[in-house]
């Protein structure tokens, strides 16, 4: 586990070995995303109640779990970057905080363009609506604390607290927004209660959500190959890959 | 010198900034039956929920004050190297946040209930959500403004990281007063307070080694 932790924890060593990954991962985020978009929007059948407009499942939700799970990756790379101090965890830290802020984003965005066919407003705040808001900031959060701290050695550090902080703080916000809506007001919509959905529902959806991950994974590898060249822009090896 | 007393003693020699807290929750209290509408029915309403955002922006306002002095002259870096532990300075410091911001608050939170139009007894769960939340703003405002001491644009970034992890105090601390006293809300909110209270000085000392090596 050591010796593995320290094979890939070298920035020369992820660099050379990812390079070797990223064909095979583009080729099946590629497959992956074309599959479950044509299959979502053209084949998948719609729903009786929704009609069409169901399809912003497809995009929507896959969104929605990978925002919530890149924090997670996000706050886990944070971690090992604060025990270990490896550098390239730093590094991972440092780029997952924009993907997962987009990724929150676009969860945002969709949702918003679901609710208004359904539910006849873009926004309400809604107990999940408002915790996906709340995890948007958390990313932001952890942007904007790593970018104004510079890029020296300890820079991260202070990003890596914050973005703990918000992994243990989650949970409480999530059911302290539970609390509020369900006392709140009434339970007028709820946007997991649907029947059971068909399989051919649900595959497609699958796809998609497996299609994100591998997207997910392979921006966050190309964003952490180009911040890995720039930190160890003055080592030899990277002089040597840059002007063969 | 003891720090407990040192954080006394400048509290104490700069009356202005604990000053500065009050008058800045008065005025801003004082400007939302201008700004929505002077009728006791709609302010006694949204009473609790102002007079929290409004603590709330003042904590934050409050939050680098000491933190920011004694990173500039040094202190801070003697503390870090000092014997005594760090997350016990830490808790001190969210201490003196709170003598400065917090019960200040608490002691005005009667008149500024009366301004909202609010009756004696949502005036009294008021202060008791105030006293079991406050502590829990000052301790998360020390742990922020530790993250962004000695940062180009920290201040300007502090409320951006602290705001969404003060959300749970808000909700349960307005929750409380608005249910008249349910006290469901009262126990979580102690909850709260009991966790930050033993998690975030740690926290806060992680933060501080990282300043003073910046």
């Amino acid at each position: 586990m050591l010796r593995w932790f320290h094979e890939w924890g070298s920035p020369k060593a992820f660099y050379l070995r990812s390079g070797k990954m990223l064909p095979w991962l583009a080729c099946l985020t590629l497959v992956l995303l074309t599959v479950g978009l044509v299959w979502g929007l053209l084949f998948a059948p719609s729903d009786y109640q929704q009609g069409e407009s169901v399809r912003i499942m497809y995009v929507h939700v896959p969104a929605a779990i990978l925002a919530q799970s890149s924090y997670a990756m996000m706050a886990i790379a944070a971690l090992i970057a604060l025990v270990w101090r490896l550098k390239i965890a730093d590094a991972a830290v440092q780029t997952a905080a924009p993907l997962g802020a987009m990724m929150t984003l676009l969860a945002l965005a969709t949702g918003s363009l679901w609710g208004k066919p359904m539910w006849g407003t873009f926004w309400i705040w809604d107990a999940r609506l408002t915790s996906t808001l709340i995890l948007f900031f958390l990313f932001v959060g952890v942007l904007a604390l790593r970018s104004a701290s510079g890029q020296g050695r300890n820079a991260g550090r202070a990003a890596s607290v914050l973005a703990l902080v918000g992994l243990i703080n989650l949970p409480v916000i999530k059911y302290s927004v539970d609390w509020w809506f369900t006392l709140h007001q009434p339970a007028s919509f709820t946007l997991t209660e649907r029947p059971a959905m068909p399989v051919e529902m649900w595959a497609p959806l699958l796809v998609m959500v497996l299609g994100f991950y591998c997207w997910f994974a392979l921006a966050w590898i190309l964003r952490l190959r180009l911040e890995v060249l720039q930190r160890e822009r003055r080592s030899e090896w990277v002089q040597r890959l840059v002007s063969p | 010198m003891n720090p407990l007393i040192r954080e006394c003693k400048i509290l104490v020699r700069s009356p202005a900034d604990t000053v500065q807290s009050v008058l800045f929750v008065v005025i801003v209290v004082m400007l939302f039956p201008l700004a929505i509408s002077p009728d006791p029915t709609i302010l006694a309403g949204i009473a609790a929920g102002l007079m929290w955002v409004v603590a709330l922006l003042a904590s934050l306002l409050a939050a680098e004050r000491g933190i920011q002095a004694d990173f500039a002259d040094g202190a801070l870096e003697q503390m870090v190297l000092g014997k005594t532990p760090l997350w016990l300075l830490c808790s001190i410091k969210a201490f003196a946040h709170w003598l400065s911001c917090g019960l200040p608050l608490l002691l005005i939170t009667p008149l500024l209930g009366t301004m909202l139009a609010l009756d004696g007894l949502e005036i009294f769960w008021m202060l008791a959500s105030f006293a079991l939340g406050l502590p829990i703003l000052s301790l998360f405002c020390t742990l922020g403004a530790m993250l962004t001491v000695g940062l180009d644009r920290g201040s300007a970034l502090l409320p951006l990281l602290i705001a969404p992890f003060l959300i749970p105090t808000l909700i349960l601390g307005t929750q409380w007063v608005q249910s008249g006293g349910q006290s469901f809300y009262g126990y979580m909110l102690a909850a709260l307070l009991s966790l930050s209270v033993v998690s975030l000085p740690l926290a806060t000392g992680v933060a501080a080694r990282i300043a003073v090596s910046r």
